[in-house]
C-alpha cells in the first residue's frame, strides 16, 4: 500500500447529551492511501456522513467526539503529521478548502443561492491563494472550463439557480478542487442526479484525480458507482466497520453476510424479468394528442421577450387495464407532467384527449364534474416520490389513512378504523403502530404508509411518481415487490415514473422513454431491454451503474444519448428542438422517433 | 425592472383609491356629523345666527348630499359648490373642528409623525439586526436567553409606562427635555441647526418608547429564521471552503435571514403609526396619532379621513420600498425565474 494521506482510527461520535448520549459512529478505522479512491459503503443511518463531516470538522453542535483520532499527512508540509482532531481551530480552517475539500450530495442547496456562482468559487482562493482578483476570475473561469462548462465566462456570473442540478455539481467540483487539495470528501456527490448525468460527474471526478494526484473519499450507498470508480472499500453498518479492503476482490468475493445482501439488492435491469404481454385492446386510459405549452416570463432588467416553453409536445399513452406501464426519462423530461395531467390534476393545452374506461363506458376525464368528478377521484391515486413530505407531520397515522374516506363519505365512521387496520396489514406494517406519528417510520414504512393512504378508496388506476428514489437499495427492492403483489391482488393498472430502468424492468408491461416532452422510443419491456435502438434508450440504459467491478460504465454510449440534446444525437434520430421527427413502428409495437 | 415599478405605481393607485371609498363610509357610519351635531346643540341655545353659519357651511361642504356624492366631491372626481376641489386636486378638507384646512392643522404633525416613525424604524432595526443574530448563533447559550427576557420585558411592558418611567429618569439624570418634540423656543420657527439639535433630543425618548416593542418582535423573528438558515447546506459548504466564523453567518445565512426582516417595512409602519397613540399622549407629542383619535371622537371626518389615508398611503410606500429592496436583496426575485 502506498503512502496514506488520512487515516482514522477508532472514531467514535455520539449525539445527545448525559443519559440520552448516543454513539452514532463506534470504533470506526479506515487509512486512505494517497491518490487512491476510499468508498465508504452503507445505507442511510450507518454513519457515514457523520464520520465524513468528523474529518472536516463540521459536526453538528448536539454531536460530540467520544474518542479516537483522524492523522492527516500534509504533504506540504515537511513536519509529518497532525490530529485533526486536535488542531487548533484557526489551523483547521486553513486545512478545510484548501488540503481538504467536500462535495456534498445536494447541489441545489450547497450553493447560497444569494451570491453568483463565480463570486463563491472565487472565494476559496481570497481564503487560500493569491490576492489579485483578476487572476482569482481567470483562474476560475479556467477551472469552470476544466469541469466541462461550455461557456466559463457566463457561468462566473450566473447565479445557482439559473443552473440544472448537474451543472451545479460541476461548479461544485470546479470549487472543492481549484485549490488542489490533497484529500477531496464526496457525501454522495451523485445520490440527487439523474443516472446520465451521474455517469459524467463521476467520470468528471476521475478525470479531476487523474490530473491532480488527490485522494478521494467517496460515500455512497449505490455499489453500482463505487464499482466505477472506487479502489477500496470500507463498507459501514450502524455506526462500525463491518468489511475493509480492495475493491475488486470485496465486490467479487464478498464476506460480510451484510455485503452479500448489499450486492444482492442492487438494483440491475434484468431483462429476464420483463414481461411481455399480448397486445391489450381493453384499455382503462388512454391519451391522445397531450401537449402543455408553458409562457416563460422575460428575462434581466426590463423583462422584455418571452419564449413558449413545450413541456410536452404531442404525446400518445395508452395504459391497459391491469398492466403497468412506465414513463421514464431524465428529470425535466415532462413524466410527471404528463402523469398530472392524466389524473387531471393540471389542464393541457386545448387539444389533448384523455378518456378513461373504467369498466362501463368512456368518458373524457376534462369534462367531469359533481359526483362524477368525486368517483374519478377514488378511481385515480397516486404515490409520491417523497414520502417525507407527502405525509402531514401533524396526523397520525390513523387521521392519514382515514382522511380519504371522509373525504368521500367513504364507509361508515365505525368502519374506517377497521379499513386502516386491514390497509396497514396489507402494506405489511403493524396496526398497533396506527397511532403514531409519521416522523416515527423510516423512509420505505412511510412509501408503505403511503401507499395504503392511496389504496384506502379502493383505485383503479394507481400513479407511482418515483415511489422508490428517495429509498435504500435494500428497501427500494422490498417496495417494488409489495407494489407488484398489490397489483394483482386488487386488479390495479399502474401508471410508473421512474429514471431508473432498473426500477423500471421489475415491474413495466410497456416502457415509453421521454425526452424534453416528447417520447422518443415505446416498446414492450421485453423488447425496450433486449433491443433498445434509440441512443438516448441507449445512453439511460448504459448509464445505469453495475455493482460487478469488470462492468465499467460506458461513457461513449452515456455521451452519445444524455444530456437531451436532441440535435447532439447521431442520425437518423437527430432533429431540431423545435421541430420533432414522427414516430416510426419498427416492429410490432416498438415505436422509434426516427426518420424513416 | 421599469415595467415592474410602473405596474406596482398603478396597483398602489388603485389600492389607494379603494381605501379611501373603505375609510370615507366606515367614518360616515356612525349616525350624523360635525356640523349637524353642532347645529342641534345651537338651536338647543337658541342662536340662530350661528346656525345659519352652519347651515351654511353644510352646503358648503356638501353635506346635503347623499353620501357618494360626498365621496367623489371630497375625491376631487366631481365638482362641489367650488368646482373640482377635491384630494386628486391637493384640497385635502376643511377641519371643522379647528375651523382651518385640513392641510394647514396637520402641516407640523404629518411631518413629526413622519420623523419620529423613521427614528423608531431606524431604532428597530439597528437593534434587532445585532440582537437577532447574536441569538441565533449562540442559541441555547447564556446571551440568547439574556436577548429574549430583554425581548419579552419590552413586549409586556405597556409603552405609556415606559415612556413615563424613560422620561422621568432621563430627565434626571441624564438632562433630556420633557413633553413635545421641539423647545417651545423653536416652535413655529424656520427650520434651523438648533432646532433640529432640540428635534434630536426630544426624539430620544419617544423613540425608545415606540421602538421597543417592534424590536423585540423582530428579534424573534430574526432569530427564527437565521436559525433556519443556519442549518442549510450552503453554510456547510462555506464552512468547508474554509470560511471564518463570522464570515460564515454574516455573509452566506444572514443575507438569506434578511428577506423576511426587510419585507416587514411595511407592516411596520402603520403599527408604528397607530400603536403610538397612546405614548404620544403622554408624551404631548404632536403626531398624527392623538390628532386622529380627537378627529374621530368629534366626528370631524375630513381630518380623520385625511389621516387615515396619510397612513394607508405610508404603509403602500414602505411595501413598495421592501419590494424594491428584497429585489435588490435577491437575485431569485430580480431574475424573475422559478427557482427550479
Amino acid at each position: 500500500m502506498s503512502e496514506t494521506i488520512l487515516s482514522v482510527s477508532d472514531l467514535g461520535v455520539a449525539f445527545g447529551k448525559g443519559r440520552r448520549k448516543q454513539e452514532v459512529v463506534r470504533g470506526v478505522s479506515f487509512s486512505i492511501p494517497s491518490g487512491k479512491t476510499l468508498a465508504l459503503v452503507g445505507e442511510s443511518g450507518s454513519g457515514k456522513s457523520v464520520t465524513c463531516r468528523t474529518i472536516m470538522g463540521l459536526l453538528a453542535p448536539t454531536a460530540t467526539v467520544t474518542r479516537g483520532t483522524i492523522t492527516y499527512r500534509c504533504p506540504d508540509k515537511s513536519d509529518g503529521t497532525e490530529d485533526l482532531l486536535r488542531v487548533s481551530q484557526k489551523r483547521m480552517r486553513g486545512i478545510r478548502g484548501d488540503g481538504i475539500a467536500m462535495i456534498f450530495q445536494e447541489p441545489m442547496s450547497s450553493l447560497s443561492p444569494f451570491h453568483t456562482i463565480g463570486a463563491q468559487v472565487s472565494e476559496v482562493l481570497s481564503l487560500h491563494g493569491a490576492e489579485d482578483t483578476r487572476d482569482h476570475r481567470d483562474r476560475c473561469i479556467e477551472a469552470f472550463e476544466g469541469v466541462g462548462f461550455a461557456n466559463p465566462a457566463r457561468t462566473f456570473d450566473a447565479y445557482p439557480f439559473e443552473l440544472s442540478g448537474g451543472m451545479r455539481q460541476r461548479a461544485m467540483i470546479a470549487m472543492a478542487t481549484i485549490c488542489v487539495p490533497n484529500l477531496l470528501i464526496a457525501d454522495e456527490p451523485t445520490t440527487a442526479l439523474d443516472v446520465t448525468t451521474q455517469a459524467l460527474i463521476l467520470d468528471l471526478i476521475q478525470k479531476r484525480q487523474a490530473e491532480t494526484g488527490m485522494s478521494v473519499l467517496l460515500v455512497t450507498h449505490d455499489l453500482g458507482v463505487v464499482a466505477n470508480i472506487a479502489d477500496y472499500i470500507t463498507v459501514m453498518r450502524k455506526g462500525e466497520v463491518m468489511e475493509s479492503g480492495p475493491a475488486h476482490d470485496l465486490l467479487c468475493t464478498p464476506r460480510h453476510p451484510y455485503l452479500k445482501k448489499l450486492i444482492a439488492a442492487a438494483p440491475a435491469v434484468d431483462a429476464n424479468r420483463a414481461h411481455a404481454p399480448d397486445a391489450a385492446s381493453d384499455l382503462i386510459v388512454k391519451a391522445r394528442n397531450v401537449s402543455k405549452t408553458f409562457i416563460s416570463r422575460g428575462r434581466g432588467l426590463f423583462g422584455v421577450g418571452s419564449e413558449n416553453i413545450h413541456a410536452l409536445r404531442n404525446v400518445n399513452l395508452s395504459i391497459p387495464r391491469g398492466k403497468t406501464v412506465a414513463l421514464v426519462g431524465e428529470s425535466g423530461s415532462g413524466k410527471s407532467t404528463l402523469a398530472r395531467i392524466i389524473m387531471r390534476d393540471s389542464s393541457a393545452d386545448p387539444s389533448a384527449r384523455v378518456i378513461y374506461d373504467m369498466g362501463d363506458g368512456p368518458f373524457e376525464a376534462q369534462g367531469l364534474t359533481g359526483e362524477a368528478l368525486m368517483q374519478f377521484r377514488r378511481d385515480v391515486q397516486i404515490v409520491f416520490q417523497d414520502p417525507y413530505s407527502s405525509l402531514s407531520p401533524r396526523m397520525t397515522v390513523q387521521d392519514i389513512l382515514a382522511e380519504p374516506l371522509k373525504v368521500h363519505d367513504y364507509c361508515d365512521h365505525s368502519d374506517m378504523r377497521a379499513r386502516g387496520v386491514a390497509m396497514m396489514e396489507r402494506v405489511g406494517l403493524s396496526a398497533d403502530h396506527m397511532t403514531r406519528y409519521p416522523h416515527a417510520f423510516s423512509g420505505g414504512q412511510r412509501q408503505r404508509i403511503a401507499i395504503a393512504r392511496a389504496l384506502a378508496l379502493d383505485p383503479k388506476l394507481l400513479i407511482c411518481d418515483e415511489p422508490t428514489s428517495a429509498l435504500d437499495v435494500s428497501v427500494q427492492a422490498q417496495v417494488l415487490d409489495l407494489l407488484e403483489d398489490l397489483r394483482e391482488e386488487f386488479g390495479l393498472s399502474y401508471l410508473f415514473i421512474s429514471h431508473d430502468l432498473a426500477v423500471v424492468s421489475r415491474l413495466a408491461d410497456e416502457i415509453a422513454v421521454m425526452c424534453r416532452g416528447a417520447i422518443v422510443e415505446q416498446a414492450p419491456a421485453k423488447t425496450l431491454f433486449e433491443a433498445p435502438m434509440h441512443p438516448y434508450t441507449k445512453a439511460l440504459m448504459a448509464a445505469a451503474p453495475d455493482p460487478h467491478p469488470d462492468h465499467k460504465l460506458d461513457l461513449n454510449i452515456i455521451a452519445m444519448g444524455a444530456g437531451a440534446r436532441p440535435e447532439a444525437w447521431p442520425e437518423p434520430y437527430r432533429y431540431d428542438r423545435n421541430d420533432p421527427l414522427p414516430l416510426h413502428e419498427v416492429d410490432s409495437r416498438h415505436f422509434v422517433r426516427m426518420s424513416a | 425592472m421599469i415595467r415592474y415599478l410602473l405596474n406596482r405605481l398603478m396597483t398602489m393607485a388603485f389600492t389607494l383609491a379603494l381605501v379611501s371609498a373603505l375609510i370615507f363610509f366606515i367614518i360616515n357610519l356612525p349616525p350624523g356629523d360635525f356640523l349637524s351635531n353642532q347645529i342641534a346643540e345651537l338651536q338647543a341655545q337658541g342662536e340662530s345666527a350661528s346656525i345659519e353659519k352652519a347651515e351654511f357651511l353644510r352646503k358648503q361642504y356638501s353635506l346635503d348630499q347623499p353620501q357618494w356624492k360626498q365621496y367623489l366631491i371630497w375625491l376631487g372626481a366631481m365638482p362641489g359648490p367650488d368646482g373640482y376641489s377635491g384630494l386628486i386636486q391637493g384640497d385635502f378638507g376643511w377641519s371643522f373642528e379647528f375651523d382651518q384646512p385640513v392641510s394647514e392643522v396637520l402641516e407640523e404633525a404629518l411631518w413629526m409623525t413622519v420623523i419620529v416613525n423613521l427614528a423608531a424604524m431606524l431604532f428597530i432595526y439597528l437593534v434587532s439586526l445585532p440582537l437577532g443574530t447574536i441569538a441565533a448563533v449562540r442559541a441555547g447559550g447564556i446571551t440568547d436567553y439574556a436577548v429574549a427576557i430583554i425581548g419579552y420585558i419590552g413586549l409586556a411592558t405597556p409603552n405609556f409606562l415606559l415612556a413615563l418611567i424613560l422620561l422621568y429618569y432621563g430627565q434626571q439624570y441624564l438632562g433630556i427635555p420633557i413633553g413635545g418634540l421641539v423647545d417651545p423656543v423653536y416652535e413655529g420657527e424656520p427650520f434651523s441647526w438648533g432646532k433640529f439639535k432640540s428635534i434630536l433630543a426630544h426624539l430620544i425618548v419617544p423613540t425608545i418608547v415606540i421602538g421597543t416593542a417592534g424590536t423585540a418582535s423582530m428579534i424573534r423573528r430574526l432569530r427564527a429564521n437565521l436559525l433556519d438558515e443556519l442549518g442549510k447546506p450552503y453554510v456547510a459548504t462555506a464552512k468547508a471552503k474554509g470560511v471564518g466564523p463570522v464570515k460564515q453567518v454574516v455573509k452566506y445565512p444572514l443575507r438569506a435571514a434578511l428577506n423576511p426582516f426587510v419585507a416587514d417595512i411595511g407592516n411596520l409602519l402603520p403599527s408604528l403609526v397607530s400603536g403610538s397613540v397612546l405614548v404620544s399622549v403622554v408624551l404631548s407629542l404632536p403626531t398624527l396619532g392623538p390628532a386622529l383619535l380627537d378627529a374621530l371622537r368629534s366626528q370631524d371626518h375630513y381630518l380623520a379621513g385625511f389621516i387615515l389615508l396619510f397612513v394607508s398611503a405610508l404603509t403602500l410606500l414602505g411595501m413598495l420600498i421592501s419590494d424594491i429592496l428584497l429585489a435588490i436583496l435577491d437575485p431569485r426575485i430580480r431574475f424573475g425565474g422559478r427557482s427550479r
